[in-house]
């Protein structure tokens, strides 16, 4: 085999902005993160939004985080994993990101999904029970904005400004019913699954049945994102994120035994250790997969371990991944 | 020394056929206004298609700038409320003011020159007076760390501390006036068509007379067209042209009669034009400026302007303009 499979620019990095609290250099040191992907060449760096610092995430509006980040990069794409759209008015959404992708040189890759904080929804005047279909609506309704179809039922009517066609191609959705995002042409974002729900594996295969039998002619896109913590090795890791780890379980009232943390891990799908024993970790995971993000954080993380982690990740992890045909006859 | 007012510009962001020109011309715009000294930058938000302003989401904009930039204050001038749902915009301004160091001015506004946006959104034009109010009350309570109504504890996150006491509002009534002062908000004066003596003074009037504070605390800013040029005769000669399409709608308006000429439009618009001293006379003798201008926000953009005429503009208006009426640069 000549050049690795997994080139850096076939990986990315999600930051969720976990923090104790927000501290004046809680943007900043994601941004110096940014541009530590960008220098390590890897392809994406993608940012998460939370809204009232629910699940102790920072930030509520990664759009304007990635524009300042728009200035501090040049090549690396910026992404949003995810914004959850039945919070968001639609159309003041698209006009945020036609904008950021006008200013950043057509880097901004969408993330969307439905969101599962209950608080947030209250707050934000809406019912958490109701958000898949709100979900389903606001989806469809970013589309046609984006696509550039007129505001109201008037034909001559407004239309979205910047106009933003080429947003349309950079959509993704984190979302279990993945039949609708191929069919509407978006790319997959997905992650390790809970036990008891539909295997990530199970997903991206049917995601790409449904792409192919549509006939499309461009291609489908999948992205899994994983907790990858590597380290010298499992023992040093599991020091340094064992506490986090068992202050999230007890926060959604799950057992937090700290000599079951590895069991834990294994169930959360984070692969974790020295750069092989994650290699062995993932190598089973990719089939389907045409890019892998790896979120190096918890709450407590420092800027130091988490540059540390990427690095690891991106020279000495990716190098080592297997390649996988997602030409395969079952994928193709 | 104590400075008599603050120095900004407004951009209403002329639109470019390339959006990403537009935008890097404006952070641009903002980087050469920081090195002349200038104490803020205002952009105005205009929605959609049948707009002429190119800037729909000032705050992402601002975002950019406030990395291209270290000081300079970053303003919205205005936000159109009734199109924004108030707790993603609280969230957006806290997360910019967070970027940006605690830069951000947040000037509001009931509708703008937005009329023709309100159906797109699904809002109603009429309702935009009550529509401000109550989206106000939930901004800048929010804005203030108070818990959000309905629940015992969420918070604004992350936390703005600071930026309640930057909220502006522009409003064209007497009545919407004392509502700002009530609030503790600041005040913007100068909509283009705006008298300035019949219009425009009673309003910074009815706002001072509202102010239950000290004055030091009630504050206004001051919008004006600046055009500086060789001569009035060569300024009405590049404006000509951005000019025309004001006319109809200064007849529709009823402001002016039959078809205006270019002189009587910049008249109309309140233009102030055309060699260092012709401005400097006609600032002097403006009823509603310096008398009451905590904030003087020069407008040096029409349609066609490009970006190294603005910067030359604000060059004379920095170097030779606002240094006449006692303002010099801070930094």
């Amino acid at each position: 085999m000549s050049a690795p499979a997994w080139s850096p620019a076939r990986a990315g990095l999600l930051n969720r902005l976990y923090a104790p609290s927000h501290q004046p250099e809680t943007y900043d040191t994601a941004l110096a993160l940014l541009a530590d992907a960008e220098a390590l060449g890897l392809g994406t760096g993608w940012v998460a939004q939370h809204h009232f610092g629910s699940e102790t995430g920072r930030l509520p509006s990664p759009l304007l985080l990635l524009a300042k980040a728009s200035q501090t990069t040049q090549r690396i794409r910026l992404g949003t994993a995810v914004i959850v759209l039945p919070l968001e008015p639609v159309l003041r959404l698209a006009e945020d990101a036609g904008l950021l992708d006008a200013l950043s040189g057509g880097r901004l890759e969408l993330g969307l999904g439905s969101g599962f904080d209950g608080p947030s929804f209250t707050a934000l005047g809406q019912d958490a029970a109701d958000r898949g279909l709100a979900y389903a609506e606001r989806i469809v309704h970013l589309i046609r904005v984006l696509s550039g179809e007129p505001l109201t039922a008037d034909p001559d009517s407004a239309r979205l400004w910047p106009p933003s066609p080429g947003l349309r191609q950079r959509l993704w959705e984190s979302s279990s019913a993945v039949a609708s995002v191929a069919e509407r042409g978006n790319g997959l974002l997905t992650a390790p699954r809970a036990p008891g729900q539909e295997e990530s594996e199970a997903l991206v295969r049917r995601y790409r049945e449904t792409w192919r039998r549509l006939g499309r002619t461009d291609a489908p896109r999948v992205t899994l994102v994983r907790g990858i913590f590597p380290g010298t090795d499992a023992a040093s890791v599991e020091a340094e994120v064992g506490p986090d780890i068992l202050r999230y379980l007890e926060s959604r009232g799950a057992p937090a035994i700290p000599s079951d943390l590895p069991e834990y891990l294994r169930r959360l799908g984070v692969a974790w250790g020295s750069p092989a024993q994650i290699v062995d970790q993932l190598a089973g995971a990719l089939a389907g997969v045409d890019q892998i993000v790896a979120q190096v954080q918890t709450f407590s993380t420092t800027r130091a371990q988490a540059t540390r982690r990427l690095q690891l990740f991106a020279e000495q992890v990716l190098p080592a991944l297997p390649a996988v045909q997602i030409t395969h006859p079952e994928y193709a | 020394m104590t400075r008599p007012f603050k120095l900004g510009f407004l951009t209403h962001a002329p639109r470019q056929s390339d959006p990403a020109r537009l935008y890097e011309d404006l952070i641009e715009l903002f980087a050469a206004a920081e090195d002349l000294g200038f104490d803020g930058g205002w952009i105005a938000q205009h929605h959609l298609s049948g707009s002429t302003g190119g800037v729909p989401s000032p705050l992402v904009l601002l975002a950019a700038i406030a990395e291209r930039t270290e000081r300079i204050e970053l303003g919205t001038g205005i936000t159109v409320l009734p199109l924004e749902d108030p707790l993603r915009l609280a969230e957006d301004a806290a997360v910019l003011d967070a970027l940006s160091g605690g830069r951000v001015q947040l000037g509001l506004g009931s509708g703008g020159a937005n009329q023709s946006a309100f159906a797109a959104f699904g809002e109603t034009w009429a309702d935009k007076t009550e529509s401000f109010r109550r989206r106000r009350q939930t901004l800048q309570a929010l804005l203030a760390g108070a818990t959000l109504d309905g629940t015992p504890s969420l918070r604004l996150e992350p936390p703005a501390p600071g930026l309640a006491d930057r909220l502006w509002h522009s409003h064209a009534t007497a009545d919407g006036a004392a509502y700002a002062a009530r609030q503790g908000n600041g005040f913007l004066l100068g909509t283009a068509v705006h008298n300035p003596e019949t219009v425009q003074k009673p309003l910074a009037e009815a706002y001072l007379d509202a102010w239950s504070g000290s004055r030091a605390g009630a504050r206004i800013g001051v919008i004006r067209a600046v055009f500086p040029a060789e001569d009035k005769a060569a300024a009405q000669a590049e404006l000509a042209d951005d000019l025309k399409p004001f006319a109809a709608w200064l007849t529709r308006e009823g402001l002016a009669e039959g078809a205006p000429d270019t002189a009587e439009i910049i008249r109309l618009l309140n233009v102030h034009h055309g060699t260092v001293g012709d401005i400097i006379d006609s600032l002097g003798q403006d009823p509603a400026l310096f008398q009451y201008a905590d904030y003087f926000i020069p407008v040096v953009q029409s349609e066609s302007s490009t970006l190294p005429q603005a910067i030359r503009r604000l060059e004379v208006i920095a170097n030779q303009i606002a240094p006449a009426f006692g303002w010099h640069r801070e930094h």
